[in-house]
């Protein structure tokens, strides 16, 4: 039986992707195209990426039981299905891959002089090959045993330079042109679509009547940080903030308050390693789902054993180095691939959705009918009753006598 | 084997059951016409009852009638209210060997069965685990009907179920299932009565051997059963909707399903004014976290990240450590190995020499190694304040001091890195488990709002509208 996840933890772990690759190297990326003007990049990515949560969310409600992969399947077929999930294995993989990478460099920057290759890669493997074996409720709770650190740490890191900062430093507003704050936006796309996790998270989730008002509550408040961040990155940093690649751990040793409470921002670096742990873990997970669900392995261990050595040939072996990684990721080709995956996804599962309601779903007509059939029998209104229909429509399921019923009814 | 009519023969085959064991009594007597025969097991049975109740009216019965002669004596002879009917012979015996006595008559092939055992038993003290400054005292002994007895003394109810088992080849222990039938889940009830009847095992002698078999993880270190040795904490945890389990011949009563988050909650903390409660709670959370991770982190800092160390008490490790001939990691784990060796040492010794090992310990590691320069005094201070916050939480002493050790390899091998990496890994491990049902990290993941109430925090009693939700409850609301 699948463990299911609930709202606020689907909102959780939209927040946590969110968040990835956002906080240290990319805030100089998105500075090199459109300089001072980073948090309108931001802010234009993410609420094009909000739009897809709204689309996904209601894809979600449609079909509540369905993974993607099923959705998929019942539509377009098996093998565009598979290629779909191949496609979103190779994402969630690269993204784990530089965040990985993230990881390394946070590490020498601020914890170690240098550290010693296999002594990060070993522990970290083990925590990913780990990970990879649970599932997303297991997840999912570790996420919100955490959440009160990562939200202190988020909070934090805003707030404190905040209180320094220059907030002239961003005027005037497109200072070099609208066009560099949206080529800022097509180079950088690979880390928006945050939204695909949805599509790995499809048939896991205990999709209750609030459980989107969870998710969409978790969203905005996780995107409002993200622009304030980069408002607050822009406004220390002014125009060269190009040349900080660590953004998050720059941007708190320029403030004063940190050379004087050392402490508290060790202790900071060190909720953000969980925060970067976790998103690591996050992205091997749905790279691993993915890649099971693509082949239908009985097995958990193949695709974790699978991933683990991709990693290595990635990581260790060719030495993936982070500003190559980013370079290619900024390049014209894969950022056009990019934002056209991100949106077709979406579209895809719209197009299976409106298809799939026309055939075998059935109707809220026949729920109501075995809804009234089950109350005569036993007396106990069914639970789908109560998720779906208002108290007033279960008060006339109590109250209505059977009556055109057909065998199928019969038998519920 | 079945009883016979013939009493000589059925006395034959008690006798040959028992192999000839010396403390098995016979006594056989007339009753008006009737040969009769009492079976017992010396020190078992109580003696002065079976001569006033049984013994001696029968004896001194006349004109019993003819047809059913038996049945008179047992109804109207014998002043007896527990009087039980059986024809097995190995039933017979085992129920021998728990203490009761047979009567049996001539002619006639049924036994009967007297409950006038009397054990030998504890007094119901408090438990030396689970001191109190205010509220209830008592404490389970080992008979398990003593502690039915006191549990039933609390829930003077008719949900208040029970469900015997008999556990245990050898030593036929009795076993009780107890749970609210309003509140408790059937279904986990259930699953713990499966699991009890599938043990195929020759003897229990404590709980601890039927918690074995519950466990839902066997090869786990971390604790998955709640234990208590006081019948209002065991009682509490009944009216919460869990499920408790008694073992004949234990003190110690297992409930379940167990989160973690019980045993940083106390009996006193429902005892006191909340405010105090909430604080000494808090408190306990953030003695676990020294127990478990200032070893680790003092180690870390010291061989990796020397800069998060303030600059004054930076020169004073780094003074008083200068010149030590074991390296930081050795120093700290010998000074742990030593403290684990002085607790169990505690443990065993008479208590008439604990002060000497208390002075020799506390001479041996506080002072002497220190001036002799074989440890540095902030290695001791480190390892002392772990040991002593170790016992805020006795329950999970034995987890912490295990967990203590790892953080501390952990930080030596690979600093801040190797601590977050086991925590990260120690938080995903509790979160998959879900011990019958309910998760073993909750109410902190999964958030269940009003299970926060009596948490970390600890609200007034009147607040508490509901159950904990955790536990899968069938009726929600305890308070309107």
């Amino acid at each position: 039986m699948t463990k299911k996840i609930t709202g606020i933890q689907c909102g959780l772990l939209l927040c946590l992707t969110t968040i990835s690759l956002k906080f240290l190297a990319f805030p100089s990326v998105f500075a090199n195209y459109a300089g001072k003007d980073v948090y309108f990049s931001v802010l234009i990515g993410l609420m094009l990426d909000f739009s897809f949560v709204l689309i996904m969310l209601w894809v979600l409600k449609q079909n509540p039981h369905l993974t993607f992969f099923e959705l998929i399947k019942r539509a377009f077929g098996k093998v565009v299905a598979s290629v779909l999930l191949v496609c979103l294995f190779l994402y969630f993989f690269f993204r784990g891959v530089l965040v990985v990478k993230e990881i390394h460099n946070y590490f020498n920057e601020t914890l170690f002089e240098n550290i010693e290759w296999l002594m990060f890669v070993i522990p970290l493997f083990a925590l990913i090959a780990f990970m990879m074996l649970k599932d997303f409720r297991t997840f999912g709770r570790t996420v919100q045993f955490f959440m009160p650190l990562i939200a202190l740490a988020l909070l934090f890191t805003i707030l404190v330079p905040a209180s320094e900062a220059d907030f002239s430093n961003i005027l005037p507003v497109f200072e070099y042109g609208v066009k560099n704050t949206f080529n800022a936006v097509l180079r950088c796309s690979f880390i928006f679509g945050d939204y695909l996790i949805l599509f790995v998270l499809m048939g896991k989730i205990k999709f209750t009547p609030d459980a989107p008002k969870k998710v969409l509550t978790c969203v905005v408040i996780t995107y409002t940080l993200v622009i304030l961040f980069y408002i607050v990155f822009a406004s220390v940093f002014g125009d060269v903030g190009i040349n900080h690649s660590l953004a998050l751990s720059d941007l708190l040793l320029y403030t004063s308050i940190i050379t004087e409470t050392g402490t508290i921002n060790w202790i900071n670096i060190i909720i953000w390693l969980i925060i970067l742990f976790l998103e690591v873990g996050l992205m091997f997970l749905s790279a691993s789902k993915t890649l099971t669900e693509a082949f239908n392995f009985k097995n958990r261990y193949i695709p974790t054993v699978l991933i683990c050595v991709l990693l290595f040939i990635s990581i260790v072996y060719l030495y993936l180095n982070l500003i190559r990684a980013i370079e290619i990721v900024t390049s014209l080709w894969f950022s056009i691939s990019v934002i056209a995956f991100q949106v077709m996804l979406p579209i895809l599962s719209v197009i299976a959705t409106l298809k799939l309601r026309g055939k075998n779903k059935v109707t809220l007509r026949q729920v109501y009918n075995q809804s009234v059939v089950k109350y005569q029998l036993t007396n106990i209104v069914p639970s789908n009753c109560k998720t779906v229909f208002s108290n007033k429509k279960i008060k006339q399921v109590k109250n209505k006598k059977p009556s055109k019923i057909n065998k199928e009814v019969q038998n519920a | 084997m079945e009883l016979t009519k013939n009493l000589t023969a059925n006395l034959n085959k008690i006798k040959q059951s028992f192999g000839g064991s010396s403390d098995v009594i016979i006594k056989q007597f007339k009753c008006d016409f009737l040969s009769c025969a009492l079976v017992y097991l010396k020190g078992m049975a109580d003696v002065v009852s079976l001569s006033d109740f049984v013994t001696r009216p029968m004896q001194e019965a006349k004109n019993l009638p003819k047809q059913n002669p038996y049945l008179y004596v047992v109804n109207n002879i014998i002043n007896f209210p527990e009087i039980t009917e059986q024809t097995n012979l190995s039933e017979l015996v085992t129920q021998i060997t728990k203490g009761k006595a047979v009567l049996l008559f001539n002619g006639h092939s049924m036994a009967y069965l007297l409950e006038l055992d009397s054990p030998k038993e504890r007094s119901l003290t408090e438990p030396p685990t689970s001191a109190v400054l205010k509220g209830p005292r008592e404490g389970f002994n080992e008979n398990l009907k003593t502690n039915i007895a006191v549990i039933r003394k609390i829930f003077s109810t008719n949900q208040l179920k029970t469900e015997m088992l008999t556990i245990g080849k050898i030593t036929t222990t009795q076993v009780c299932v107890m749970y609210l039938g309003n509140v408790a889940d059937k279904t986990i009830v259930k699953q713990i009565v499966n699991k009890l009847q599938k043990i195929n095992i020759d003897g229990v002698i404590d709980s601890y051997y039927v918690l074995e078999f519950l466990k839902p993880r066997q090869q786990s270190m971390f604790k998955q059963l709640g234990t208590t040795e006081k019948p209002d904490i065991a009682c509490a945890k009944m009216l919460e909707g869990k499920i408790v389990v008694l073992v004949d011949g234990s003190p110690l009563v297992i409930t379940l399903p167990f989160v973690l988050l019980e045993d940083f909650q106390a009996a006193d903390d429902y005892y006191n004014i909340s405010a105090h409660a909430t604080f000494v709670r808090v408190l306990r959370v953030v003695s676990c976290l020294i127990t478990m991770l200032l070893p680790g982190l003092y180690i870390a800092m010291q061989m990796f990240h020397y800069k998060a160390i303030p600059l004054k008490f930076l020169i004073t490790m780094v003074n008083s450590t200068q010149g030590l001939p074991l390296t930081p990691v050795t120093e700290i784990l010998f000074v742990l190995v030593l403290f684990e060796i002085l607790y169990e040492a505690s443990l065993r010794m008479p208590e008439y020499l604990g002060i000497a090992l208390s002075v020799v310990g506390a001479l041996i590691l506080g002072d002497t190694a220190v001036k002799a320069g074989i440890i540095s005094p902030p290695a001791v201070m480190i390892v002392a304040l772990s040991g002593i916050t170790l016992y805020t939480i006795p329950d999970q002493a034995q987890q912490l001091s295990l967990l203590r050790f790892l953080f501390t390899l952990a930080g030596s091998t690979l600093g801040f890195y190797g601590l977050i990496v086991l925590s990260i890994f120690f938080v995903m491990y509790l979160n998959d488990f879900d011990n019958y049902k309910a998760p073993y990290l909750s109410p902190l993941s999964p958030y269940v709002k009003t299970d926060f109430k009596d948490s970390f925090i600890k609200q007034s009693l009147p607040k508490m509208e509901f159950r904990p939700k955790t536990f899968n409850n069938k009726n929600f609301r305890r308070l309107r």
